[in-house]
């Protein structure tokens, strides 16, 4: 466990990542902010935009976090961490990144809504589960491209595996944060989200754990 | 020799083989005892860079056996990097690092990482505190990684191609410091090198592979004995004498090659024979003929 | 102790160190019981190998003008050992049968020879009574 951390430490010193995340969720936060105050938005749909745009940032981060671990094996192979060490490492980052995320996003959200409780209103709840969307794709699309990462290049890796990904994640994004015909006002926090929120988180941990497995496998195989 | 007696090998290689689809890299056996140098040469693509991966566990081999500072095992192996010290021929920290966060990271991973050794070694080396890695000469790179290796205060460095982005006082430096490392007979360097001159002089083991082959691996002395360098008029190439030269090259005024010194019986008395170097050898060699 | 070794002079550095201190022994700079350099002290002095060093010292050992002793150093003999006598006159000898062999390619009678030895340990003589 401990070099497991240790190689997160290292993920996150190895791109500028912990610049960029920063730099990506205080131009969000503050763009989501903004917004609420400004006399245009008076839709919750803005606020929906700025969770949106925290939700590309992560996908625009994820390559970045990929490419950071592109040509760095052979420095890692000299290291006094084992293989899984490494992947294990790996998938703590991205899983820390989400929940980061995830925390971000909560904050922004309850801010507003302590700062301009009439801006939201009853609307909080959707807007709080929304913020499960960004992380939870973040997750996914991991959960496709560590294993392949670690298996080959970054440079073969196909990037069209991941359409059907997003595509879900937005899915799940307009069910959670959107629909409100299907699961009512209070989105994944109402007693037919509940089980749906249950299901995505489990099946998104099973996925991600079963991703972690495999990458580990798959690692210990390569040649660097 | 003085040199036996019990000796412990920081590096023991038994048959080691590795198959790639273009390439095959076997046979490949030698050991490194503590305070001692030893030199890998051989023509680009000839498996140095392969057998130094196999030895930092970052392939598998096929077939044979590796101990390194005692441990057989890929893991065991991989809990004593501590002791070891390793720089590579391709770019190996993040584009954008500066010798802090190289400094910083290491830190976390080497108990015995040692801040002042590091930032004396830097200084010494003259490496840039403020440029980022990818921003570096290949030299600069180099020695950073050099640096690196050296400030946890291993054991055994393995190098690969050290001293090719260097200038030749860098280089030189180098090679004072590698005398330095094992001095005190507990110390040993594996090092891999185009530029052969700097292994004549300082290497005390040397192992030459060829197109994935090992041609040899002893002291440097005893394998520059096994031949000679012959030159002479094309009047004096007989077709016996063309049959047994290595790397034969002709030109219009005569002819060299090499020789192996057990076939110099009965040359005659006009033909020049002279000792070689590591770079005749290599040339002559690679130039083809007779093995 | 002087010790230059040359890159360039064709000769095996192990044979310059040992020709140069075989060459201090014999002219009495170097008395017996020094202690000469340890073999991984000149190997980093000189920037040569250690292997070389230690061939150097040891076949120094064997023709009798040094003595090594483990883990102590290698100690300079006297040089009157019987050991350094017969080698020196191994070495004669070796150098006059390479007289004699090219004597006998340029057809020159073997009375030359002794002429030419004669003139030459005259001149020797000669030169250190002018001195």
């Amino acid at each position: 466990m401990h070099n497991t951390l240790r190689m997160m430490r290292l993920d996150t010193r190895s791109v500028n990542i912990r610049n960029n995340v920063l730099l990506i969720y205080l131009v969000t936060n503050l763009i989501t902010v903004a917004l609420a105050f400004s006399p245009l938005a008076e839709g919750a749909f803005l606020i929906g935009f700025g969770g949106l745009i925290g939700g590309s940032g992560a996908c625009l981060i994820t390559p970045f976090v990929a490419s950071a671990q592109r040509g760095l094996d052979a420095f890692y192979a000299m290291l006094p961490v084992r293989r899984r060490d490494i992947v294990n490492g790996h998938y703590l980052f991205a899983a820390v990144l989400s929940l980061f995320m995830l925390m971000n996003t909560w904050l922004i959200v309850i801010l507003i809504h302590w700062l301009r409780p009439t801006l939201f209103g009853a609307d909080l709840p959707i807007l709080l589960s929304f913020a499960f969307v960004g992380p939870f794709m973040l997750l996914m699309m991991s959960s496709v491209q560590y294993p392949i990462l670690m298996r080959i290049s970054y440079e073969k890796a196909p990037y069209l595996i991941f359409l059907p990904i997003v595509a879900a994640g937005l899915v799940s994004g307009y069910i959670g944060g959107s629909s409100t015909d299907l699961l009512g006002r209070h989105g994944f926090f109402s007693p037919r989200g509940y089980p749906l929120l249950g299901l995505g988180l489990v099946g998104g941990a099973g996925i991600f754990l079963a991703s972690l497995l495999l990458a580990r496998r798959l690692y210990a195989r390569r040649d660097l | 020799m003085m040199v036996t007696g019990e000796e412990e090998n920081l590096i023991v290689v038994d048959g080691l083989a590795k198959q790639y689809k273009e390439f095959t890299l076997h046979g490949i056996h030698f050991h490194l005892p503590a305070g001692y140098i030893m030199g890998m040469i051989g023509p680009n693509g000839a498996g140095k860079t392969t057998t130094i991966k196999a030895l930092l566990d970052m392939i598998r081999p096929d077939a044979g056996h590796i101990s390194m500072l005692g441990a057989s095992t890929a893991n065991d192996r991989i809990a004593l990097r501590d002791s070891l010290g390793v720089q590579l021929d391709t770019t190996l920290y993040p584009d954008y690092w500066r010798v802090k966060q190289v400094a910083k990271s290491l830190r976390d991973f080497f108990p015995q990482w040692d801040d002042a050794y590091f930032d004396q070694l830097c200084r010494e080396m003259d490496i840039p505190s403020k440029t980022k890695y990818k921003s570096m000469s290949r030299g600069t790179q180099v020695k950073l990684q050099l640096a690196a290796a050296l400030a946890h205060h291993p054991r055994l460095l393995i190098l690969d191609e050290p001293t090719g982005g260097l200038d030749p006082l860098a280089r030189d430096e180098l090679l004072t410091r590698l005398q330095d490392f094992i001095a005190d007979g507990e110390h040993s360097v594996l090092l891999s090198t185009h530029l052969t001159g700097d292994l004549e002089r300082i290497a005390d083991f040397l192992l030459y592979i060829r197109g994935g082959r090992q041609q040899f691996f002893g002291h440097v002395d005893d394998l520059l004995n096994q031949y000679v360098l012959v030159k002479g008029g094309l009047n004096e190439l007989t077709p016996a004498l063309r049959e047994v030269l290595i790397g034969l090259r002709t030109h219009s005024e005569g002819f060299s090659g090499l020789l192996a010194v057990d076939q110099t019986a009965g040359l005659p008395n006009t033909l020049l024979q002279e000792s070689i170097t590591l770079e005749e050898l290599m040339i002559y060699f690679g130039r083809g003929g007779h093995a | 102790m002087r010790i230059v070794v040359s890159n360039k002079a064709g000769i095996p550095i192990y044979q310059q160190i040992e020709d140069q201190i075989k060459t201090a022994i014999l002219a009495g700079d170097l008395v017996e019981g020094t202690l000469l350099p340890s073999i991984r002290q000149l190997a980093k002095d000189l920037q040569i190998s250690v292997i070389t060093t230690t061939r150097a010292y040891h076949d120094l050992e064997e023709q009798g003008f040094v003595n090594n002793v483990q883990g102590k150093g290698s100690y300079v003999l006297g040089q009157d050992s019987a050991l350094v006598q017969e080698h020196a006159l191994r070495e004669i000898e070796a150098h006059l049968s390479d007289a004699l062999a090219a004597a006998q390619l340029a057809k020159i009678p073997v009375h030359d020879l002794h002429t030419m030895l004669d003139t030459l340990i005259a001149a020797e003589s000669g030169d250190d009574g002018d001195r």
